[in-house]
């Protein structure tokens, strides 16, 4: 999978996630560019993402993920 | 053949309650072992244990599957001297603006009203015979601050937390200890539809970096059904863990 495909992927993920169709993911979107992106949402994004990618996140992976694009890093490193 | 001495354990198939059964069940003649979907742990303590182990099925959001638990323990003179209550909602994480109020008062009917509805008539017993011990396993997030989106699981731990203290203080006169244990996060089936980052986060919160084992919360519940607790009543005892 691209680093384009992937990221569309996640777009969808967010959209579906929280419930807003209006969200377009640019790799420096951070947390603070999302109003309900929080401790929450952030569990439900990566079970979500864990499910679709067939992946695993670690804890520690997951608290330095800093914006989208360590997202989509850190995704694109375990389906290599 | 001695005096009986009986033990209800509510939600008996548990990893908790088979945990228990297992460490106390010598000081029992009869242990009534209440289930709801998982007859094989049950099973697999009547095998290893014998007779003692009296399987008995209730599903607590049927108050009738509840009475005909109540009528099974009246009807076989199955009074228990002690009850332990390890029914639990489920821990899911929902913001409070989403909240399914008909999830709510399910889990209400089936952890608080459930356990009123079954320890009313045995109480009264042992009113009369001056002894009984009750323990509710409840939730460290009972002291404090809980954590954020559980608050229909929080809520229901406080109605049972207010519970068992209004209990222990109308029944201390009677001679009946009425008791909590409060445990951090369990490594049991309990938390498997808990995503695996959220279990982790709990764990790495923990001064031991990891989740409690079954084994190091059961001899708190052990110590309240003994005589050395005879004392003991309207405590919530946190078992959060030490390194």
């Amino acid at each position: 999978m691209t680093r384009n495909e992937t990221m569309r992927k996640l777009n969808e993920i967010f959209v579906e996630v929280f419930d807003d169709n209006s969200i377009h993911l640019q790799e420096s979107t951070t947390a603070s560019d999302i109003e309900d992106w929080d401790s929450l949402a952030q569990i439900t994004l990566v079970s979500t993402i864990e499910e679709y990618f067939g992946v695993e996140l670690t804890l520690t992976e997951v608290n330095k993920l800093q914006n989208v694009g360590e997202f989509l890093d850190c995704i694109l490193s375990k389906l290599r | 053949m001695g005096e009986e001495k009986i033990l209800l354990v509510i939600g008996a198939s548990s990893d908790v309650g088979s945990a228990l059964i297992r460490r106390v069940h010598k000081n029992y003649t009869k242990i009534i072992a209440h289930y709801n979907n998982n007859i094989s742990g049950i099973e697999l303590l009547r095998d290893e244990l014998g007779d003692i182990i009296i399987p008995v099925h209730a599903e607590f959001d049927d108050t009738t599957s509840v009475d005909s638990m109540i009528d099974f323990i009246k009807d076989n003179g199955y009074f228990p001297e002690h009850i332990v209550d390890l029914v639990s909602p489920k821990c899911r994480n929902e913001r409070f603006h989403k909240i399914n109020t008909e999830e709510l008062e399910k889990n209400f009917r089936c952890s608080v009203s459930s356990f009123a509805r079954i320890t009313a008539p045995i109480i009264n017993n042992m009113s009369k015979n001056k002894r009984g011990k009750i323990v509710v396993m409840l939730t460290v997030y009972t002291e404090n601050i809980p954590p954020k989106f559980l608050s229909s699981y929080v809520s229901v731990k406080y109605a049972l937390l207010g519970m068992v203290k209004s209990m222990a203080v109308e029944y201390a006169g009677k001679g009946i200890c009425i008791n909590a244990v409060s445990p951090d996060m369990m490594d049991t089936n309990f938390i498997s539809e808990i995503p695996r980052i959220a279990v982790e986060q709990t764990a790495e919160k923990n001064v031991m970096g990891r989740l409690l084992s079954v084994d190091e919360v059961i001899p708190t519940f052990e110590y309240l059904l003994s005589d050395a607790a005879d004392r003991v009543t309207g405590q919530n005892i946190l078992i959060t863990g030490v390194k």
